[in-house]
């Protein structure tokens, strides 16, 4: 299941002085930063001024250089020219470890625990506990980490655990934990709260807030406009390695902030919705995942999206893999009338029904292979020619329709994958999945984490499948996503279906009262 | 079927967290020695035991230097090499005709650690796959081998052979040296320089981000690792009074073996040289029975591949069970 783990508290108690003087220095300062992979300029000149006890949101669209930014700080890759300082004192970042030397404690997006160590080895990996002659004890190693959870506000993880066996988002919330070893001076939260649910992203941000207040400079970087509009004090824009804007919050509007993230006008991030048709594609009868979900009953159209909500780890995850084929099922499956028994994705792939799973890179691509090998992958069976050799030809003809279908750039497609920014990727797998032609599409969060120009292309791309009659299962963490771009919302909780929503009632507020359960047992609106 | 029935308990939702196939190779060594031992009795004798350990120390040596690349998510092909290298100097300049130069043994230990040292440097320096380096420095220094020793001969210093196969209060010396090697490794993994080799191994990348210096690790992990073997091949010398420049050939497919057998990860990051120590003696006991029931050698040689084959199916075996059961 993909829960996380359970906080304590929302307002963790971080609240002592800090020992770098409370907010009275100069901040963080950046001047002229320059980085480039071969020809291409990743950071051009990027000027960015954080001040000490402000929480400072880093916007841009995928590829914009935020990570690269992030990067250089947290000393994990070294800029062409350009100058840090911090309070004033020019700062050298030679080495993740000179940046945490400094203070600079990063939340790294891709994670930074080790899956085969233990929790506490995890989270305590940059300085060991040892004791003479230079062993690890192994009860202060467990002491300490516990200490760390305990601080942090993190319950229910057992420091002894692999890292491997916890969920993404018990992962985001130790790699938080993990910052917070010693106080930082500048914490950098890499899309801190992109894996985490609503009541563990008010946590991280608590956090955040604790530490500005202690006199720490905060940067955020964060797709959620919303959560930068409710928590940073001032943000900066970056524009294809350019800081192009900086300011308050309050001195943009959204169609505004995307103006200068993307310099070009979107005319709309959420497509009109077409009716939904009248024939049931896809229908479940006591649909039941043993100890995850269910006995359900579900109908889904053609040309319906369909949401899946709720707070994470609710079930929703075996719902979907159910649909997929991918976990042991019981119940009824319906097919265009027909009964569907798939046991596997193969078997669920050759009906028709794709899942796109969240974690691209782990689940998703051959990050070695080009662009286009991987959206062909699914389909080579159907791109072979005489003597059964794959058509180069029809792959690339095919590949490339694809690829502009969700906005990717036909021209680069013989490029590695793994050259590509997060959303880009995600484009990849999806392209991948709308080759092979399905008839049911089941979207799992494959929008988390990703800039809003490369969500408005995937939005339009779904747009676009629907009004050819495929129909879309869509589970997202993001409740505006699902509000504005589904006709039905299933909201899950606790494994059952606590109720759909649609018309009227398909809005942010009534999906969390669900959600959390401050309204009502099962409630059918309109179902 | 238990060692089945216990990885499959193992994969299971509970929270126990023993790695998968943890009591896999502990049963099917326990197995093999009973089966042994029921068939010869007389095995069961301190001094029986100590000559069996003895003749495995070798090749526990090895397995132990392969265990510490392959968790860094190598693999050390030369480790043969380094073992003749240092058998040769062992038989032709500590000891020989004008008497023993015990003196110079720390000397003969540190060449097979430079040459751990050089296999370090070309992998984390040098950019190299560590196949590829490892497979340059095993040709290259069996050829040293051959050029300190053409032929067999030589002789080690009788002291270090009575060292080899003596017994320190009633027990046999190999007993010792079995547990240092254990002890040492338990301490390895109880210090941080262990504990950051295995996040190398694990995820290179991450372990960067932990402000781990990736490359200098990994030259001391070979560097130990050369260390190691060139203990093995001093051993070797020690306990056979002679040296053999090609005493390496055919001993770096076992210490493979025994790696896989233990348990050890060739992807990186898990498993630990107590697994492949039992891995060893799986191959021993093995080769003991196929001797005791007096079938030819090759016996034993297919009898061992197709235990690799057993252990590592049945090692998948849960995950591929536990595949279908991800909800």
């Amino acid at each position: 299941m993909s829960g996380g783990a359970r906080t304590t508290q929302a307002q963790p108690i971080v609240d002592r002085p800090s020992p770098f003087g409370a907010g009275d220095g100069d901040g963080l300062r950046v001047a002229g930063l320059d980085k480039s992979y071969g020809p291409v300029a990743v950071l051009a000149g990027v000027e960015l001024h954080a001040r000490p006890g402000e929480i400072h949101a880093v916007l841009g669209e995928n590829g914009a250089g935020k990570s690269t930014l992030m990067k250089v700080l947290s000393g994990v890759i070294g800029a062409d020219a350009g100058h840090v300082s911090l309070d004033g004192a020019p700062l050298a970042l030679g080495s993740p470890d000179a940046a945490r030397a400094h203070g600079i404690r990063t939340v790294f997006q891709e994670l930074s625990l080790v899956p085969d160590l233990s929790v506490a080895e995890s989270l305590l990996l940059e300085r060991l506990p040892t004791r003479p002659p230079g062993l690890i004890g192994r009860r202060r190693l467990l002491r300490d980490a516990a200490a760390l959870l305990e601080r942090a506000g993190i319950a229910g993880v057992d420091p002894r655990r692999r890292v491997r066996e916890l969920s993404l988002a018990t992962r985001q919330q130790l790699e938080l934990a993990k910052a917070l070893r010693t106080p930082p001076r500048v914490l950098i939260l890499d899309e801190a709260t992109s894996a985490l649910g609503p009541a563990e992203s008010e946590w991280a941000l608590a956090h955040a807030r604790a530490q500005a207040r202690a006199g720490a400079v905060v940067l955020m970087i964060s797709h959620r406009i919303a959560e930068v509009r409710g928590h940073a004090d001032r943000l900066t824009i970056l524009r294809s390695g350019r800081s192009v804007a900086t300011g308050q919050p309050g001195d943009f509007d959204d169609d505004g902030l995307i103006e200068a993230m993307l310099g070009r006008r979107v005319e709309r991030l959420y497509p009109e919705r077409r009716p939904a048709g009248a024939q049931v594609v896809l229908r479940a009868r006591g649909l039941h995942v043993h100890g995850a979900f269910g006995p359900e009953d579900l109908e889904l159209h053609a040309g319906e999206i369909l949401g899946v909500g709720g707070l994470e780890g609710q079930g929703q995850r075996a719902l979907m893999l159910a649909l997929a084929g991918a976990v042991p099922w019981h119940g009824q499956l319906e097919l265009d009338g027909r009964p569907l028994h798939h046991r596997s994705p193969r078997a669920a792939i050759a009906h028709g029904i794709v899942l796109v799973p969240e974690d691209r890179q782990a689940e998703g691509l051959l990050l070695s292979h080009s662009i286009r090998s991987n959206i062909a992958l699914s389909s080579v069976a159907r791109l072979r020619g005489r003597l059964g050799a794959i058509d180069r030809g029809r792959e690339a003809e095919a590949t490339a329709r694809e690829a502009r279908g969700v906005g990717l750039d036909a021209a680069r497609l013989g490029e590695p994958a793994r050259n590509l920014s997060g959303g880009n990727q995600q484009k990849v797998v999806l392209a991948r999945a709308l080759m092979t032609q399905p008839r049911v599409l089941l979207l799992y969060d494959c929008t988390r984490g990703i800039d809003v120009g490369s969500k408005a292309d995937i939005m339009a791309a779904l747009a676009e499948l629907t009004a050819r009659g495929v129909a879309v299962v869509h589970y997202s963490s993001d409740a505006a996503e699902l509000v504005h771009l589904c006709h039905r919302v299933l909201v899950v909780r606790g494994g059952r279906i606590a109720g759909v929503l649609a018309g009227e009632r398909l809005a942010e507020e009534e999906l969390l009262h669900l959600a959390v359960g401050t309204r009502g047992g099962r409630e059918e609106a309109a179902a | 079927m238990s060692a089945l029935a216990a990885s499959v308990r193992d994969a299971g939702v509970s929270l126990k967290r023993l790695p998968r196939g943890e009591w896999g190779t502990p049963l099917l060594l326990a197995t093999l020695i009973v089966v042994d031992v029921s068939i010869q009795p007389a095995l069961l004798d301190v001094t029986q035991i100590g000559l069996l350990i003895q003749t495995a120390l070798v090749a526990v040596l090895l397995a132990t230097a392969q265990t510490l690349a392959v968790l860094t998510r190598g693999v050390d092909l030369s480790v043969g090499s380094v073992l003749v290298v240092t058998d040769v100097l062992t038989a032709t300049k500590l000891g020989g005709l004008e008497g023993d130069r015990l003196a110079l043994l720390p000397l003969v230990l540190a060449a097979g650690a430079a040459i751990g040292l050089l296999n370090g440097a070309l992998i984390a320096y040098g950019g190299l796959e560590p196949f590829v380096a490892t497979l340059a420095t095993w040709a290259i220094f069996d050829g040293v081998a051959l050029l300190v020793l053409p032929t067999d001969g030589g002789a080690p210093p009788q002291q270090l052979t009575n060292l080899a196969i003596g017994e320190t209060a009633g027990i046999p010396n190999s007993y010792i040296g079995l547990a240092l090697v254990l002890l040492a490794w338990l301490a390895l993994r109880r210090s941080p320089l262990g504990v950051r080799a295995l996040a190398i191994g694990s995820d290179a990348e991450r372990a960067f981000l932990n402000g781990i210096n990736v490359r200098r690790t990994k030259l001391i992990v070979y560097a130990l690792g050369g260390f190691v073997a060139g203990i093995a091949g001093v051993y070797l010398a020690a306990s056979t009074s002679t040296g053999v420049p090609t005493a390496g050939d055919g001993l770096l497919l076992p210490s493979l073996a025994a790696v896989v057998i233990g348990g050890t990860s060739l992807a990186g990051g898990r498993g630990g040289v107590g697994l492949s120590v039992m891995g060893v003696f799986v191959l021993v006991f093995i080769g003991d029975l196929v001797a005791a029931l007096q079938l030819p050698s090759w016996v034993a040689t297919v009898a061992s591949a197709a235990m690799l084959l057993i252990v590592v199916s049945l090692r998948s075996l849960p995950q591929v069970l536990a595949r279908k059961e991800t909800a």
